[in-house]
């Protein structure tokens, strides 16, 4: 039996986010996650923070410590998507208020810690959210990026139009520095783009697999991405909303559920109308050397099938 | 779109090299459509070359349609040419004649606006950047109101490009041109390069089909486009002949060869070198947001839904192609 994969959260909680970290923890054969660390995104970080210590105690792991990180993007000012999540972020379903508080150190500082303390190549950072805190924990310690096992992430987009602007996907249009940061420092990426996210749909019949569970996890889940879903649908008028974080997860549980292929990224940072775009080059066009696998189709059924029957052991 | 009763008129802008030559094939053979003018632009080769392969094509098929030159260069950057694709004549260097006559006097802007007076409910389809295009709408806005239908061979809509990961070829050489062009109001059907990708390439069994045509335009067809076909197995690593400028013109003559399409604000990248000339679609329709009002308002409200054919009837194309070379 191999020792599991020691990995990090860095994510701004939807309940989208919490599904990828609650999976995770309750996969201990396969992940061990050292920490929760959170970053402003779908809502400001103290909210984000206090979602990630709502669905830490729901599922009773209290023991895993959460680590509140950046306010705000680098350089822009912060956006956010209570559009989708609603004003907690959460919105949907009426958690108990946290009784923990989270850890005292900053969440680049934290990060940074929890991997330089171990040995290189023991440590994967699953980011869901704007890369603030890891564009902020590379800054601090430069070997940082090379001392990962890699980072999987999900954000941007390739083939498929953005969800904030046409151009970009949110998470690198929320701080599209520090995603240029991170794709720039030579760490190990898995970019799990919206190319992939848009194929994992919450449909009717998946939810109903969450509600007939009859757990408090999976009665809390089921009206918590109720909620998410009508804006996809109303919206898009897609049958269901994109399950979009749990896939970094699933490609740590499951890589064969994805296809892709190892490419040059690059983040736009300079024009107004194109702004935080991942230029994915594909048919190596331009030439330069690959920085990321980019993942471009996901076996959905399977996704759901493995995701939904982790939360579910909770 | 347009009545029975009345022939349809076309003008088309193009920077003649080898795909382009099949388009102008198609329409010149037509049935259904009358070329009252052909105008050049610099692309793929320099604006003299285009219109001596423009000429010499129209000579093949037995047209004395006018050939107007145009633009030599983009509107604010330097000239990129795609010789490495198309061969140094644009025609894969197999060294053709030169054809009997010359281009006109008048400059493709001018043609184009003449040609948008005296023939109502013109279209016009655009094989090349959009150069000329874009200085006749500055010279005439109102020239946007006289077309009634602007078909563009160019753009990556949603997808990845051929020039750069970000944009296709015609749209990347001039983008200052293509933003124009695309914020005029024009009713534009936007075809992009990937719908001449995959199942639309010409394969081995579809050249001997032509081939087997037996005729001088089916065999100028394919061996003028013998530099694109290796260039494109250099590319994608399959083999083939990729015909953007014909498909776009496929949809021209017959609309129903459009199998999915859908309309959309499209804007046109021209700040970033990264993304320069990067057609950015909002697919999914989030530019009425308020937050995009500050980069989209103003093009939603004066530039006209870019229709954008997401899929192709492959097979009808290809008939169409032999009906043209028979």
């Amino acid at each position: 039996m191999t020792t599991p994969r020691s990995v990090i959260f860095d994510t701004d909680p939807s309940p989208d986010d919490a599904v990828a970290f609650l999976a995770a923890l309750v996969s201990p054969d396969e992940l061990e996650v050292l920490a929760i660390t959170t970053v402003a995104g779908n809502v400001p970080v103290e909210l984000t923070t206090r979602n990630a210590l709502k669905a830490l105690e729901l599922a009773r792991r209290t023991d895993v410590p959460v680590y509140a990180g950046a306010a705000a993007p680098l350089v822009r000012k912060l956006i956010t998507a209570e559009h989708v999540h609603g004003r907690t972020g959460f919105d949907g379903y009426d958690l108990p208020a946290p009784t923990k508080l989270p850890q005292a150190s900053f969440a680049p500082d934290a990060i940074v810690e929890l991997v330089m303390s171990r040995p290189s190549g023991a440590v994967t950072l699953c980011c869901l959210a704007p890369l603030t805190n890891v564009a902020l924990a590379m800054a601090r310690e430069p070997r940082l990026a090379q001392h990962l096992a890699g980072i999987v992430l999900m954000g941007g987009s390739m083939s498929e139009a953005g969800n904030i602007t046409p151009a970009a996907e949110f998470n690198f249009y929320v701080d599209p520095e520090a995603a240029a940061r991170v794709f720039s420092s030579g760490a190990s990426i898995t970019m799990i783009p919206l190319d992939c996210t848009h194929q994992a749909l919450i449909t009717d019949a998946r939810l109903e697999i969450l509600r007939s569970a009859g757990t408090p996890v999976g009665t809390a889940f089921y009206h918590l991405l109720e909620f998410n879903k009508r804006f996809d649908r109303s919206k898009y008028g897609w049958p269901g909303g994109p399950l979009h974080d749990a896939t970094v997860t699933a490609y740590l549980l499951q890589p064969n559920l994805f296809d892709g292929r190892h490419v040059h990224v690059e983040i736009e940072c300079s024009s107004q109308l194109t702004l935080g775009a991942s230029v994915v080059d594909w048919w190596s066009v331009a030439g330069k050397p690959a920085n990321a696998t980019v993942l471009r189709t996901i076996d959905s059924d399977g996704y759901f099938k493995l995701i939904f029957d982790r939360l579910l052991r909770l | 779109m347009h009545h029975d009763t009345t022939p349809r008129t076309l003008l088309i802008d193009t920077d003649t090299a080898s795909d382009d030559a099949v388009a102008l094939i198609m329409a010149l053979r037509s049935p259904t459509v009358q070329v009252v003018a052909i105008t050049i632009v610099a692309g793929n080769v320099s604006v003299e070359q285009g219109a001596r392969n423009a000429l010499f094509t129209a000579e093949l098929c037995g047209s004395m349609v006018p050939v107007h030159i145009g633009a030599s260069k983009p509107l604010l950057r330097e000239l990129e040419t795609a010789e490495w694709f198309h061969g140094l004549d644009g025609l894969s260097d197999h060294g053709y004649a030169p054809a009997h006559r010359t281009a006109e006097t008048t400059h493709a802007v001018g043609a184009i606006l003449a040609a948008s007076h005296s023939h109502a409910g013109l279209e016009v389809i655009t094989l090349g950047p959009l150069t000329n295009l874009a200085m006749a709408l500055l010279r005439d806005p109102s020239l946007a109101t006289r077309i009634s239908r602007c078909v563009i061979m160019g753009g990556n809509p949603c997808c990845e490009g051929n020039v750069t990961p970000a944009a296709e070829f015609n749209i990347w050489v001039d983008p200052e041109a293509a933003r124009i062009v695309f914020a005029s109001g024009l009713p534009i059907q936007m075809i992009g390069w990937q719908l001449s990708r995959d199942e639309a390439v010409l394969d081995a069994k579809d050249i001997a089909r032509v081939l087997a045509l037996g005729t001088p335009l089916a065999e100028f067809a394919i061996r003028c486009n013998s530099t694109a076909a290796s260039a494109f197995e250099t590319q994608t690593g399959e083999q083939g002949i990729s015909l953007p400028d014909p498909i776009a013109m496929a949809v021209l003559l017959e609309p129903a060869l459009s199998l999915e399409a859908s309309s959309h604000h499209v804007q046109i990248e021209v700040v970033s070198s990264l993304t320069r000339g990067m057609t950015v679609v909002d697919r999914l329709n989030v530019t009425s947001d308020q937050r995009n009002a500050s980069v989209w308002a103003s093009n939603n409200q004066a530039a006209s839904k870019v229709e954008i054919c997401w899929k192709l009837d492959v097979a009808g194309w290809k008939a169409l192609l032999e009906r043209s070379l028979q």
